[in-house]
């Protein structure tokens, strides 16, 4: 409990007739002796008003549908359940505590309620939130106050509820991402070699343990002998996502920045390898290098998707540890995927330095002119073209590597772009 | 003779000009948003009001409610000028995450609570204050009144007292 200022300006009005009283003898002293005792007399009404130090308000929170993960920018319901516990009504401000970066999209998280008795109440608000991550929403603090403001007591009960704000994905259909080697694991690559599949490959004589099914009847019938359907075999490959997180090269604001746009198309590319029931990697080199070893699998999605959601931009890892995870732990041989918005010249240098090696290296490069642009009123047209010139020149000099380069406007769709890289690399 | 009356009526007019200052003071209080100006100007203003009052005026009921209802008057404003300060503050945080539809209708029902609780305070405060002031102000000027009024008073204000103790106590024993 917390006795507010005005308590003891009360105290002090009743002592100040006591001393004015002794004082200014000659004056009516039944005057200042009415100071007193009044002052007195608040001060003894106070204790009707006294907070409750014991269980005030009981508080329960549920958000909507009992969700535990929402998507950039979706809108959730959070609902608050109190009852008074009090045998009396009470005046309280209840403030559910936020993120800085959470928007309140209706109604309110920070409100003055009445409540009666024993009485129940149920307060809700929506809520959104711009940026990926573990959002805590609370604790309710609770502000009990008298109607003299003498005292006031603070009680924050219940626990906070803990939301993982997941990246937006895109849906990929049609493009297909392959890497150039396959593994003996089934997948949709097409092997052009004999093996488990659905395309019919070609014809052989029957063996003791060809499965029934596959014996191929009308041939079997044409030449009195049994013969045997061979399968296009299905295979699929690795994968693995690298994604740029180092704060150094950040462009943007802490709402809308390269780091966001990154993590989404890491997000729809992972969904979209993963549903190609390829084996997928991912790599965050951000404040801690986070890292996955390749796997398939709905499971695998989501641990993939709270890696994303959860890390830390920041610097403090050195690429060679990038380098060192793709080389010592992730299979050779694979299609490496880095997401980047190439403003880091260790970044590019790695990427080369992988390609000349014996793995398939992509970047997929939000542009990270485009994003300022958007965020700036009038921006400096010269330091724009200097930035698109070197831009240009880190482009061409990884497709002089060997690597495969999408470069990405952010305010379109990934896909169109990605598609669009893809055919030029076949015709190649 | 004259020099001293000039300055008597000159530090009496000016005496008389300290509450009004005060109460300005406790104006620009509230128009600033300044809590701790307004708790010093209300102070400072009943202070000074009672300063001038203990000059002229003489002992009676009248005058005792007349100066008990004043100084529940400038505590109800005191009161009242922090509240609507603090549920300004609150609108504002409110308002900047909703339509202010909902912010409109909590802070009505919260002002309506206010007003209640204060009004009923502070009324009980007065008839306390008066019984109070009229018992020890008899006792301690040693006026002689007729034995029936001073049972009255004296049972009433027992009666008072009992019950805001009892209350003091039921309080104390909920909370263990």
């Amino acid at each position: 409990m917390k006795v507010n200022r005005i308590f003891l300006f009360f105290t002090v009005l009743a002592v100040m007739g006591i001393i004015m009283g002794y004082l200014f003898a000659a004056f009516n002293e039944w005057v200042f002796l009415t100071m007193t005792i009044s002052s007195l007399a608040l001060l003894v009404i106070s204790s009707r008003v006294m907070p409750p130090t014991s269980s005030l308000v009981s508080i329960s929170r549920m958000s909507e549908e009992k969700k535990k993960e929402i998507y950039v920018d979706d809108e959730i319901e959070i609902k608050l359940f109190l009852k008074n516990e009090e045998r009396r009504p009470v005046l309280l401000e209840v403030h559910d505590l936020l993120p800085s970066l959470v928007e309140v999209i209706e109604g309110t998280n920070h409100k003055v309620i009445k409540m009666e008795a024993n009485e129940e109440k149920e307060l809700s608000y929506k809520i959104s939130c711009p940026v990926t991550g573990k959002l805590e929403i609370g604790p309710v603090k609770i502000r009990y106050r008298d109607p003299l403001d003498f005292f006031s007591n603070e009680i924050d009960p219940g626990e906070p509820m803990t939301l993982r704000v997941l990246p937006k994905t895109e849906e990929m259909q049609s493009v297909e991402i392959h890497p150039s080697y396959t593994k003996h694991w089934l997948g949709d690559i097409k092997s052009k070699s004999i093996g488990i599949g659905s395309e019919f490959f070609s014809l052989r004589e029957y063996h003791p343990g060809d499965e029934m099914r596959d014996i191929n009847w009308k041939a079997t019938a044409k030449h009195f002998e049994p013969f045997t359907n061979e399968y296009e075999g299905e295979k699929s490959g690795d994968v693995i996502l690298v994604v740029d997180g180092y704060k150094k090269g950040m462009v943007g604001t802490e709402r809308y920045n390269s780091l966001r746009v990154s993590v989404e198309a890491a997000a729809s590319l992972a969904s979209s390898i993963l549903s190609a029931r390829n084996r997928l990697g991912l790599i965050v080199s951000g404040e801690y290098m986070n890292w996955i070893y390749p796997g398939t699998g709905k499971n695998h999605y989501h641990k993939v998707m709270a890696n994303l959601t959860q890390f830390e931009k920041g610097g403090s890892w050195d690429l060679k540890g990038v380098r060192m995870l793709l080389e010592d732990f992730f299979p050779r041989k694979s299609l490496i995927i880095f997401v980047s918005p190439l403003t880091m010249m260790e970044f590019t240098e790695t990427m080369i330095d992988l390609s000349r090696k014996e793995y398939d290296v992509m970047v997929v490069s939000p542009d990270p002119m485009k994003i300022e642009k958007k965020i700036l009123d009038e921006p400096d047209e010269v330091a724009e073209s200097f930035c698109q010139i070197e831009r240009k020149n880190i482009i061409d000099r990884l497709w002089a590597a060997g690597t495969i380069v999408v470069d990405w406007d952010p305010d379109d769709p990934l896909e169109p772009a990605l598609k669009e890289v893809l055919r030029y690399k076949e015709k190649l | 003779m004259t020099d001293i009356f000039t300055i008597t009526i000159s530090v009496e007019y000016l005496s008389s000009v300290f509450p009004l200052f005060f109460s300005i003071v406790t104006m620009v209080g509230y128009l600033r948003k300044k809590k701790s100006v307004i708790d010093v100007g209300v102070v400072m203003s009943i202070i000074t009001f009672y300063f001038i009052n203990s000059r002229y005026l003489s002992f009676s009921i009248l005058n005792v409610i007349w100066i008990v209802a004043f100084f529940f008057l400038f505590v109800g404003i005191w009161i009242a000028a922090r509240y609507l300060l603090w549920l300004a503050a609150l609108e504002d945080s409110a308002r900047k995450g909703s339509g202010g539809k909902e912010v409109l209708s909590f802070s009505r029902s919260a002002r309506t609570h206010v007003t209640y609780g204060i009004f009923t305070n502070l009324l009980l405060g007065v008839f306390l204050s008066v019984m109070a002031s009229l018992m020890s102000s008899y006792a301690s000027l040693g006026m002689i009144t007729e034995g029936r009024i001073e049972t009255v008073l004296m049972l009433v204000f027992g009666f008072i007292l009992f019950l805001v103790i009892y209350k003091m106590i039921d309080l104390l024993v909920l909370e263990e």
